[in-house]
């Protein structure tokens, strides 16, 4: 593999995105939803969650330990901004990351770039790119929550830093295998819209079925692994040797969805 | 010398379809070569296949001694696509300077070598804009332009004027012709009087198979022919009036032009055997709308598409 080719698809496909419409309006959303958010937790919002009677409100929906851990002894503003990106990963990513080849397999325009590099090159350039297309505007966001908690938490910076630190990484870790996800649809399809469709109906419908088989047979959650979001759990937890072993998962999720994707991209006809 | 591309009983299916049936052959470097054939005869599929961008059904394919796709060839040949476009938004010759450095320019020299594209394709002016404010013909210069980037040895053209204004047209052809003896081309196009003008051999594909590879010069008879278009069909008896010509080998009838009448002559005949021909033709009262020294790669072409 010739990496200076790697290093030139990925400022090419950076190139691409801020020429983009669909990418440029998916960065606008992106920065809207989470600039009303910052504004909300920036007023306060979630500073109550760090009193008694709220976080007695959170523990409703949280473990009790759990919202203890999160919101009394972590700066609870950040710990906010970490359950609300964790759960937002998902929709974002899938839509973020969804063109990664398809809109070039559909126009046909790696027709240009095989003779020139190898097809590997171009799937991992894509995949790059996507990448920094979703991490940035994460580290630029959780940036901005980082200094709303050093604001307006009751904690020491260092905490403060610390905690950034963990929840920043875990937010960018767990948007990994969802990249490698959408790139297994991306190069699927070969159509941005019907990659961002599939993937959301089989996110959403596996979601549902993992409901009703829970309830109807408790010992059918292994199957919700298929998905990283079975993972969410242990890596918002407290405990560092759930995070680890969660993280590991991750790697390997990431791992599998990148080969799968490849595979296609692969073997497919371009 | 190592052909430059070797096809080993090649095939390719899309679903029932058959775009091209156990195609085999071997063709050298140099002179242009000519990809010829109807609509649908599999000339994309092989470009594509040469490529890389499909995989064959079965049979080989090796290009520059490769299999398509090996890294050895990255930057050795250059296509123009007939179907692919560049994106919408990017300036082209940031396109191109891209593509450049793909082909190991530093960004400094990716920049001038696409500069110099541009200028090949009479495109340097329009170069800062994106291919959303081009027209057609511009993108399809474009699109020429960055098959010519670097010294690459093997160039494939499918359909490369196409679409294109006749002088436009002419400069490619030119462009072709002048850069012809450091590579080798491989030209797909429906235009037959332009591959005969700019390649020296023909690949003839029809409905997926290979029906002849041959020099121009062995395919159509250049020098020791007449070819005239009639006003209306002649009568199949027609050779019988030049039976009084003794320099005239032979005489056919346009088997798909039937108003095309093509008379053959012995090598050795002197100058004035186009005079008695016409004078022949004259006493009979047959006239030509047209005549033409030797027979046209076209009707050679459509008779052997059409026959077969």
């Amino acid at each position: 593999m010739n990496w200076q080719h790697v290093g030139v698809l990925v400022r090419y496909d950076l190139l691409y995105i801020v020429r983009s419409a669909t990418r440029l309006l998916f960065l606008v959303f992106y920065g809207l939803f989470w600039f009303w958010l910052l504004w909300k937790l920036g007023e306060g919002m979630a500073t109550w969650l760090a009193e008694p009677e709220g976080n007695l409100m959170a523990s409703w929906i949280l473990e009790k330990e759990l919202a203890r851990a999160l919101f009394l002894e972590r700066p609870a503003t950040l710990s906010a901004y970490f359950l609300i990106a964790m759960a937002m990963v998902p929709a974002f990513v899938i839509w973020g990351a969804s063109s990664q080849t398809a809109t070039d397999i559909k126009s046909r325009h790696l027709r240009f770039l095989i003779p020139r590099c190898g097809r590997f090159e171009i799937y991992l350039g894509r995949f790059l790119g996507a990448v920094l297309l979703i991490t940035l505007p994460e580290i630029v966001v959780g940036t901005i929550a980082t200094l709303i908690s050093v604001q307006i938490d009751n904690m020491d910076i260092a905490t403060v830093l610390v905690y950034a630190l963990h929840v920043n990484s875990i937010v960018i870790a767990y948007s990994l295998p969802y990249i490698a996800f959408m790139a297994i649809f991306s190069a699927w399809t070969a159509s941005a819209g019907l990659a961002v469709l599939v993937a959301m109906s089989i996110y959403f419908v596996f979601a549902m079925v993992m409901g009703v088989l829970t309830i109807r047979w408790p010992e059918s959650t292994w199957i919700g692994y298929l998905l990283p979001n079975a993972l969410k759990t242990q890596l918002i937890s407290p405990d560092g040797s759930l995070i680890l072993l969660a993280l590991a998962a991750l790697v390997m999720y990431l791992f599998i969805y990148f080969w799968v994707g490849w595979y296609i991209f692969r073997v497919r006809d371009l | 010398m190592m052909p430059i591309i070797e096809i080993q009983e090649l095939s390719k299916t899309y679903g029932a379809a058959r775009a091209l049936h156990r195609i085999t052959v071997s063709l050298e470097r140099g002179q242009p070569i000519g990809l010829v054939g109807p609509n649908g005869a599999g000339k994309t599929t092989l470009f594509s296949l040469l490529c890389g961008f499909i995989h064959p059904t079965s049979g080989t394919v090796r290009v520059l001694g490769h299999p398509p796709l090996h890294k050895a060839l990255h930057g050795r040949i250059a296509i123009l696509p007939q179907d692919a476009a560049l994106i919408k938004t990017v300036p082209i010759v940031t396109q191109l300077t891209f593509l450049a450095q793909l082909q190991g320019f530093t960004r400094k020299k990716a920049r001038q070598e696409a500069q110099r594209v541009l200028e090949c394709v009479n495109l340097h002016q329009s170069g800062h804009k994106s291919p959303d404010l081009l027209s057609h013909g511009m993108l399809k210069r474009a699109a020429i332009a960055q098959a010519f980037i670097g010294n690459t040895e093997l160039v494939l053209l499918d359909e490369p004027t196409a679409g294109l204004d006749p002088a436009t047209a002419g400069q490619i052809r030119e462009l072709i012709r002048t850069t012809a003896k450091d590579r080798t081309f491989i030209v797909s196009s429906h235009n037959l009087s332009e591959i005969e003008d700019i390649c020296g051999s023909v690949l003839i594909l029809n409905r997926g198979q290979l029906t002849e590879y041959k020099t121009i010069s062995d395919l159509v008879a250049r020098t020791t022919c007449l070819t005239f278009r009639l006003e209306k069909p002649p009568e199949k008896e027609v050779e019988v009036i030049f039976q009084k010509l003794p320099e005239v080998t032979k005489v056919e009838i346009g088997s798909v032009a039937k108003q095309q009448l093509l008379i053959h002559y012995h090598e050795s005949a002197d100058k004035a055997a186009h005079i008695r021909i016409m004078q022949v033709l004259h006493q009979a009262g047959i006239y030509f709308l047209e005549m033409s020294r030797g027979q046209s790669l076209e009707n050679k072409v459509l008779e052997i598409t059409q026959n077969k």
